[in-house]
Order: C-alpha cells, then sequence, then structure tokens
C-alpha cells in the first residue's frame, strides 16, 4: 500500500473539491486503507452535522429598519458624488498627460531663473510688475488728493487764477519766491490720512507732487 | 446573492437579503447578538460603499463574507486584548442556545442535535471555527477561505479537519 495522502488532502475529497484525476487515486487508497476510510467518514459526518445549524437567523425588525436607513442614506450620498467621482476617475489621465513633459517644464523653470539672476541690476531690489502697477495707481492717487486739498486752502478758482495771497486763514508761506514756489508748511500740505507731507507750491496755485515726511 | 452587479437599489436589496444568513454567521463567530447585530449592518455598509471603487475578485457572495470575517476577527482580537476587570458578566459571550434564553422564532434552536452542534461550533477555537462557518454560511470552497483569511491553503485544510472530525466524533455519539 502506498504511504496515506495528507489528511489535508481528505478533506478537500470529503467536501469534493479534488478535481477529477485526483479522485481516483484517493478512492484507490480508500479502498485498501481502513484507518483513512475512518478518517474521512468522521469528516463527511462533521460536514453533515453542520447542516443541523440553521442557515439563517433572523434580524430583529428594528435591526433590519436600521440597515435599510443605513444603505438608503449611503445610496443618498453615493447619488449626490457623481460628478467628484468623474473628476476624479479622470484625475490620473490628467496627470499622466502632464507628467510626460516634467522635464520641459523644468528645463524652462532653471533658464528663467537664470536669466532672471544674471539680467537683474545689482542692488536693485525686486518688484513685480504687480507691485509697480500698485505703487504707481497709490502715487496718482496721493497727488490728486494733495492738489485737492492744496487748492482748498489757496483758494484756487475754478479758471486756475491764483487766490493764495487772500486766502483767509493763510499763514505765512515760507519759499523761494524767486524761482516761482512756494514751499508750504507742514500742516498745509497733510493728506487725507493726516499723514503731514513737504511740498512746493506754484505761484498760480498748482501743487508739485509732494513726499511724505515720513 | 448573485454575482455581483447592478445597481444602488439592486444591491441594497441583495445586502438585505443577505442580512439574516450574515447575522447567522456572526452570531456564531462572535457569540453575542447585539455584537452580531452591529457588525452584520457595518459589514453590509462597508460592502454598499465599497462597491464604488473596488471591483471583488470572485463572487460579491464570498467578498462579503470576507467582510465580515475581518469585522468578526478584529472585534474578538479586540476583546482578547481588552483587560478584564472581573466585574464583567461574561455570560453574554455565549451563543443565546447555550444560555438557554435564546428565542425559538430566532432559529436557533431545532432539535437536540442543532443544540450539541451549537455547542460543539461554539467550544472550537476562533480560527476553527472560522473556517467551518466560512465554509457553511459563506459556502466558500477552501481555496478562497484561504483567499479571504490570508491563510495558507494548508492551514485553512488543517483547521477543517480538526474541527470537522470534532463534529464527526459529537454525531457519532450522539447516533444510537
Amino acid at each position: 500500500m502506498k504511504r496515506c495522502p495528507d489528511k489535508t488532502e481528505w478533506v478537500l475529497y470529503a467536501a469534493e473539491e479534488v478535481s477529477e484525476g485526483r479522485r481516483g487515486d484517493l478512492e484507490a487508497h480508500l479502498e485498501a486503507c481502513e484507518a483513512c476510510r475512518r478518517d474521512v467518514s468522521a469528516l463527511r459526518r462533521g460536514l453533515r452535522a453542520l447542516t443541523a445549524l440553521a442557515r439563517e437567523s433572523p434580524v430583529r425588525p428594528e435591526g433590519l429598519e436600521a440597515l435599510k436607513r443605513h444603505l438608503r442614506v449611503a445610496a443618498a450620498h453615493r447619488a449626490a458624488r457623481p460628478a467628484f467621482a468623474k473628476a476624479t476617475a479622470d484625475r490620473p489621465r490628467v496627470i499622466a498627460a502632464v507628467w510626460r513633459y516634467r522635464w520641459v517644464a523644468a528645463a524652462a523653470a532653471i533658464v528663467l531663473a537664470a536669466a532672471t539672476w544674471t539680467l537683474w541690476p545689482a542692488g536693485q531690489p525686486v518688484r513685480t510688475a504687480q507691485d509697480a502697477d500698485l505703487s504707481d495707481a497709490i502715487a496718482e492717487i496721493t497727488v490728486a488728493v494733495e492738489i485737492l486739498e492744496t487748492d482748498q486752502y489757496a483758494g484756487t478758482t475754478p479758471n486756475g487764477s491764483s487766490r493764495l495771497e487772500k486766502g483767509p486763514n493763510l499763514p505765512a508761506a515760507a519759499g523761494d519766491a524767486a524761482n516761482g514756489l512756494k514751499t508750504l508748511p507742514a500742516d498745509l500740505c497733510r493728506l487725507s490720512t493726516g499723514r503731514p507731507v513737504t511740498g512746493q507750491v506754484n505761484v498760480d496755485g498748482r501743487r508739485e507732487p509732494c513726499d511724505p515726511l515720513v | 446573492m448573485t454575482d455581483r452587479g447592478g445597481d444602488s437599489e439592486d444591491i441594497e436589496q441583495q445586502l438585505v437579503a443577505a442580512a439574516p444568513r450574515v447575522y447567522g454567521f456572526l452570531i456564531r463567530l462572535v457569540g453575542r447578538p447585539d455584537v452580531a447585530e452591529d457588525l452584520m449592518q457595518e459589514t453590509m455598509l462597508r460592502a454598499f460603499r465599497s462597491l464604488e471603487t473596488y471591483l471583488p475578485e470572485g463572487k460579491f457572495h464570498a467578498w462579503v463574507f470576507r467582510i465580515a470575517t475581518n469585522l468578526a476577527r478584529d472585534w474578538i482580537r479586540s476583546r482578547k486584548r481588552r483587560p478584564v476587570t472581573g466585574l464583567e458578566d461574561d455570560s453574554d459571550a455565549l451563543p443565546a442556545t447555550l444560555r438557554g434564553d435564546a428565542r425559538p422564532e430566532a432559529g436557533l434552536v431545532r432539535s437536540e442535535q442543532a443544540q450539541a452542534v451549537e455547542m460543539a461550533v461554539a467550544q472550537l477555537s476562533d480560527a476553527d471555527r472560522e473556517v467551518l462557518l466560512m465554509r457553511y454560511y459563506g459556502e466558500l470552497p477552501f481555496k478562497e477561505i484561504a483567499r479571504a483569511t490570508g491563510e495558507p491553503l494548508g492551514t485553512v485544510l488543517a483547521r477543517a479537519h480538526r474541527a470537522l472530525a470534532k463534529l464527526g466524533d459529537l454525531v457519532s455519539e450522539e447516533e444510537p
């Protein structure tokens, strides 16, 4: 008699999970081996015994209702997310398309950085175009406000003629009359924010741009 | 339960229909009706949610039992880790049939033999019981059980052999 097959193989045999070819070999062995026959018989009884267990156990009605409710909520969530799911599904394709050009993008970034570094004047603070535009806009507004305030103090008429000397509250203005300019005192030349500035005004009342005193 | 597929409503119906069997499996695995019900609900929800992104290998049915088994394993593991206070009433850890308070309408008590089998199954080690119950309730072939549990096929078969032999001996003693 050949050596007995491994006991685990008898489990597959009893559960009818062995191939047809192997089944023949095992059956041939069983005919000659009492010990293996007993083993297989016990396994079959064990499998049969299991069938005594109820295949289904009723769930409490409350539990079943809760399950249905939870599944409905999950289904609602699922239905609300098709766009997100599609975007998520598309994402790998977008990344793959961009990823193909990663070296080109990296090289371009390096060249751009090197060119900026080389061409930028030494000691010049780096200002972005956006910063420059913003500063220009602020300067224009500042000048416009100062001109308006100065005109109000100087009593400039709408037609541009000067009433500087006739202003009722005009303090003595220090300045260079020779070149046609007067330096205004600080309290006359304040921005609308209250910040004092120095400045000069033409004799006809037109203000030159002021520099902040800060 | 059919093989995977269908729209949400179809899947919901399949899961609800499978609930009593999954519950029967879990109650015998963890031994507590309240825990089994919670785990069953969690199993079904996970199965439903995962269907959006995960295409289960093989049968939908096997896949649901795989989730249930993993959840039960986690629960059993956490229970073993929990320190014993000495104040806990652990009688709930036995299957309802063994505590003597089984509801006949729950289908847990059918005959003396069924009760004896319930007791024998309850006395198996967790690992052996898991294999037998997956085979019976999940109707999974042993190869599928090995895949679901992540154990080598030889280990699964050795457990099945041990458990079935015990049950077989029990039946032979019961039989006249």
